[in-house]
C-alpha cells in the first residue's frame, strides 16, 4: 500500500479508530491490531512475501530468547550467526542473486571460460532491506547484552512489522522502538496534531516535489545522449530534489503516522542539503541507516581508532557496503566509493566533526563561508547522484563527460510541462521553508503554530491545494526498490 | 481525543465544502471548447447517419488515426468515428454506443492496450470530465466498478476549475479542441501540422483483466442480437512503445484469439515508426493516418 494512495487514505482512519476507540483498553489487543494491520498493509502489495516477514520474526524472537538463556560463548555465537545467515540469506537471495550470477558469468567469460547458467526471475520483496536490518539489530543487541530479549511475541512482531516504517524505514533500533510496545499508549493531542502536520509536509515533498522532479529527471537521464551539459546538470539537480523529496517525504509520513498511534520514531533526515561538508551530510542523510552501519559494522571493524590504513579501509568498507545495500548494481558501489573518497580527507585531517550544529543557528542567513561550503557540498553530492541514478557506470561517465564539456555553458533545453514555471516557484518556496525550519525535526514543525487559527488553516489548505494542483504522475517511492 | 476529532471534523469539513463548491462551479471555457465536448455531436452522428454504417469505437487512437473519407469511398459504408479519449474507458464506450446500434451496422472496436490491464477500462479522469462537463445523464448508467474508479479522479477534476489554462488558452491552436473534427468525427486539424518528438509509453504494470475479454464477448453477443457485426482491431501504436509492451500486448492478442471474435490484423501490423507518428504513442500524422486506414480497409475487405 502506498502512502500517497486512496487505499491508505481509507486504511489509516479505520486503523486509527479501531486503535483508539475499540480496543484502547487493552495494550495486547492494540499491539495485535498493529500486527494485523501491518500485515494487511504489506500484503496489499503481495501477500506471498508476508511469510518472509513472519519467518524472520520467528527466527529472531526465538534466537533472542535462546541467547538470554545461553552462557556458552560458542553456542551464543552460533545463535547469532543463525540469525545473520537467515536474514542476510534472504536479502542476498532476493536482492543480489542475479547480480552475483551475472558478474560470475562475466568474470568466467573474461578468462576465456564462458558459462551459461540459468538466471532466476526473482521479485524483490518490498522493504526487505529495511526490516531485515531492523530485526538483525535486535539480535545483535541481545547478543551484546545491550538489550533484554522480549518474551512478548506480539510486541516483537509489532516491532518488526510496524506498518508506518515497514517498507522504507526509518530503520528503528529495538532499544528505541520495542520498549514503546510494552507501555500503554495515551492519546496526546499535541503529538497527534504534530503528526498530521508532518504527514502533510511529507505528502507535499513526495507528491509535489519528488513526483514532479522525477518526470524531468527521468526524461533527462533516459535520453541523456541527446542533451547538453547544462540540461544534464539540471537533470542531476531534479534527481537531487526527487530523491530527497521522495525518501525524506516517506520518512516524514512514517514518523507522523507513528505519532498518531502514540509512537516516537527517530528523525531520519535533518536537512542534509544544508550541510557544510560531506561528513555533516552523512550525519543528516538517512540517519537510521548511517548509524546502523556505524554501530554494527564500522565500530566492530575498529572504527577510526586504528592507524591510517585501518581508517581508510573501514571508511571504504562502510561506504561501499552502504552503496551496495541500495541495490545490486555497480553504480551504487561506485556511488558509495565516491562518497568514501569525499569523506576520507576530512577523517584523516580530523575535520569530520567540525560541523556538528545546525548551519547559521539562530540566524536568517548563512555567512559567505557557510554558503560556499554548503554549495560545494551540494555540488559534490550532485555529482555522486549521477552514479546513483544512472543505468550503469558507463552511462554515468558519459553523463558526466557531457556535463564537463563546453555544452555546460549553453542554454538548457528540454520538453517542459505547462506548470513548469509554477513548479520552479514551488521549489524555491520549498527550499525557503526547509531553510526556515532547519533547526526543527521537520520543516513546518513550528512554522505557523503561533499564528491565529484561520491563518494557520489557510496555510495548511494552501499546501493541500498545491498538492492537488501540482501533483505529479504517481511514482513509487524510490526506496521501495531497496 | 474529543478535541482532536472536533478539529479534524471541522478542518476536513471546511475543506470538503471548498471542494464541493469547486466541483460545482460552472463548466470552464476550457472544458466547453475541449474535444470531449464534441461528444454531443458524435452522439448526433450515431443517431442520424443513415445505414449502411460502420462505427469505430475507441480512444484518441481513432481521433488521431483515421481518415473516414477513404473508408467511405472504399467500403461504400457511412463511417462514424466515435473515438474520443482512452481514459473514458472501454466499458463506458461500449455501453454508451449500444442504444444507437441499428441492424446491419458494422462496429469496429479499437481499444488502447491499457484497457486490458488493471481497472483502466472502467474509466478515469476523462470519463469524469465528460460526465461532469458534457453528459451528466451518463452518471445514471455507471456501473459500480466505474464509480469506484472515478473516486480517484475527483481531485483532478476539482483542480480543472482552478487552473488558469481552463480560462486562458489559445483555442484556435489547441490540438485537443472541439474544432479539430471533420464531419465523420476524425481529427483533420493536425493533418497539416508538424509532428513532435515524444518518449515511448511506459510499460503497462497492472495485471491482465480477464473481465474485459468477457465484456467484449458480451458486447458482441448483444450486437449480434441486434443484427450488427462486431470486429476488433488493434490500435495504432508507435513501434518503440509496442516493443516496450511486447509481453503485455501478446497476452492481449493471445486472449482475444481464444474467443470467437472477428479480429482484424495483428498488433505489429498496426504499429508505426516514429516518422508516421504525430505527438504521442497512439497518435498518427496524416501519412500515418492514411496508412493505418488503408490497412484497416484491406483487413475489413477480406472479411466482407
Amino acid at each position: 500500500m502506498l502512502f500517497n494512495s486512496l487505499d491508505f487514505a481509507i486504511f489509516l482512519p479505520i486503523v486509527f479508530i479501531l486503535y483508539w476507540f475499540v480496543i484502547n483498553k487493552k495494550l495486547r489487543l492494540q499491539n495485535l491490531l498493529i500486527v494485523v494491520s501491518s500485515y494487511v498493509f504489506y500484503g496489499w502489495w503481495d501477500w506471498r512475501f508476508l511469510s518472509l516477514i513472519l519467518f524472520s520474526t520467528l527466527v529472531d524472537y526465538t534466537v533472542g530468547l535462546r541467547l538470554s538463556k545461553e552462557e556458552n560463548d560458542t553456542k551464543r555465537q552460533f545463535l547469532l550467526w543463525t540469525s545473520i545467515v537467515v536474514n542476510l540469506g534472504f536479502l542476498g537471495f532476493f536482492k543480489y542473486y542475479n547480480f552475483f550470477l551475472d558478474n560470475f558469468v562475466m568474470a568466467f567469460s573474461f578468462f576465456g571460460h564462458p558459462i551459461n547458467p540459468q538466471g532466476l526471475n526473482i521479485i524483490l520483496p518490498v522493504g526487505i532491506s529495511f526490516y531485515t536490518f531492523q530485526t538483525l539489530s535486535y539480535t545483535i543487541d541481545v547478543y551484546k547484552k545491550k538489550l533484554e530479549p522480549t518474551n512478548n511475541f506480539i510486541a516483537f512482531a509489532s516491532f518488526v512489522s510496524f506498518f508506518p516504517q515497514l517498507v522504507a524505514g526509518p530503520i528503528e533500533r529495538a532499544t528505541n522502538l520495542l520498549p514503546q510496545f510494552y507501555k500503554k499508549r495515551v492519546f496526546n493531542y499535541n503529538r497527534a496534531v504534530d503528526g498530521l502536520r508532518q504527514i502533510l509536509w511529507g505528502m507535499f515533498k513526495k507528491v509535489v516535489i519528488a513526483d514532479n522532479a522525477a518526470e524531468y529527471a527521468n526524461l533527462i537521464f533516459n535520453n541523456s545522449d541527446d542533451y547538453s551539459g547544462s540540461t544534464l546538470t539540471l537533470g542531476a539537480l531534479f534527481f537531487a530534489f526527487q530523491i530527497y523529496g521522495d525518501f525524506s517525504g516517506y520518512s516524514d509520513i512514517a514518523i507522523g503516522t507513528s505519532r498518531l498511534f502514540g509512537f516516537n520514531l527517530k528523525q531520519n533526515f535533518a536537512f542534509p542539503y544544508f550541510s557544510r561538508d560531506i561528513a555533516e551530510f552523512w550525519r543528516r542523510w538517512h540517519i537510521s541507516l548511517s548509524t546502523w552501519f556505524r554501530d554494527y559494522l564500522y565500530i566492530p571493524l575498529g572504527g577510526s581508532r586504528g592507524g591510517t590504513w585501518m581508517k581508510v579501509r573501514n571508511t571504504f568498507i562502510i561506504f561501499i557496503v552502504s552503496g551496495f545495500w541500495h541495490g545490486a548494481n555497480w553504480t551504487f558501489i561506485v556511488w558509495g566509493a565516491l562518497n568514501a573518497i569525499y569523506f576520507l580527507p576530512l577523517l584523516l585531517l580530523k575535520r569530520n566533526r567540525q560541523n556538528l550544529g545546525v548551519v547559521a543557528e539562530g540566524k536568517y542567513l548563512p555567512s559567505l563561508r557557510e554558503f560556499f561550503n554548503m554549495t560545494t557540498t551540494f555540488a559534490l553530492t550532485l555529482l555522486a547522484w549521477v552514479f546513483f541514478r544512472s543505468d550503469n557506470v558507463g552511462h554515468a561517465f558519459r553523463y558526466l563527460n557531457e556535463i564537463f564539456s563546453s555544452s555546460l555553458f549553453t542554454m538548457p533545453q528540454f520538453e517542459v510541462k505547462d506548470d513548469f514555471m509554477i513548479f520552479n516557484i514551488v521549489i524555491l518556496f520549498f527550499v525557503l521553508i526547509e531553510w526556515l525550519g532547519r533547526e526543527d525535526q521537520f520543516a513546518i514543525e513550528k512554522l505557523g503554530t503561533k499564528w491565529r487559527k484561520p491563518f494557520r488553516w489557510i496555510f495548511y489548505y494552501a499546501i493541500i491545494m498545491v498538492l492537488f494542483y501540482l501533483r505529479g504522475k504517481q511514482q513509487e517511492f524510490i526506496y521501495f526498490q531497496f | 481525543m474529543r478535541r482532536f476529532f472536533k478539529q479534524i471534523f471541522v478542518f476536513f469539513g471546511l475543506f470538503g465544502l471548498i471542494f464541493l463548491v469547486g466541483i460545482f462551479l460552472p463548466v470552464t471555457p476550457g472544458a466547453r471548447s475541449n474535444m470531449l465536448s464534441y461528444k454531443v455531436q458524435k452522439d448526433s452522428l450515431l443517431q442520424n447517419v443513415a445505414s449502411p454504417r460502420i462505427i469505430f469505437i475507441g480512444g484518441s487512437n481513432l481521433v488521431f488515426g483515421l481518415n473516414s473519407q477513404i473508408i467511405k469511398d472504399s467500403l461504400q459504408l457511412n463511417p462514424i468515428n466515435n473515438g474520443l479519449a482512452a481514459s473514458m474507458g472501454l466499458v463506458y464506450m461500449m455501453d454508451d454506443v449500444l442504444p444507437y446500434i441499428k441492424k446491419g451496422d458494422y462496429v469496429v472496436l479499437a481499444p488502447e492496450y491499457q484497457n486490458f490491464y488493471g481497472s483502466f477500462a472502467y474509466g478515469g479522469n476523462d470519463l469524469l470530465r465528460l460526465l461532469m462537463d458534457v453528459q451528466r445523464s451518463g452518471f445514471y448508467n455507471l456501473r459500480k466498478e466505474q464509480w469506484r474508479n472515478l473516486i480517484k479522479s475527483w481531485p483532478t477534476y476539482f483542480m480543472t476549475k482552478f487552473r488558469y489554462r481552463s480560462y486562458f488558452f489559445d483555442s484556435e491552436n489547441d490540438i485537443y479542441g472541439k474544432h479539430i473534427f471533420n464531419e465523420y468525427g476524425d481529427s483533420n486539424f493536425h493533418w497539416n501540422r508538424e509532428s513532435n518528438e515524444f518518449p515511448p509509453l511506459y510499460p503497462i504494470k497492472d495485471s491482465f483483466n480477464y473481465a474485459i475479454i468477457r465484456e467484449i464477448t458480451d458486447f458482441n453477443t448483444k450486437l449480434n442480437e441486434m443484427g450488427a457485426i462486431l470486429m476488433i482491431t488493434y490500435p495504432a501504436l508507435q513501434e518503440a512503445s509496442l516493443e516496450i509492451n511486447a509481453v503485455q500486448v501478446s497476452k492481449i492478442q493471445e486472449e482475444l484469439e481464444k474467443t470467437d471474435l472477428i479480429i482484424l490484423g495483428t498488433p505489429q501490423r498496426y504499429s508505426f515508426p516514429d516518422s508516421l507518428m504525430f505527438e504521442q504513442a497512439y497518435h498518427l500524422s496524416k501519412q500515418g493516418v492514411d496508412k493505418r486506414t488503408k490497412r484497416l480497409i484491406e483487413d475489413i475487405s477480406t472479411l466482407k
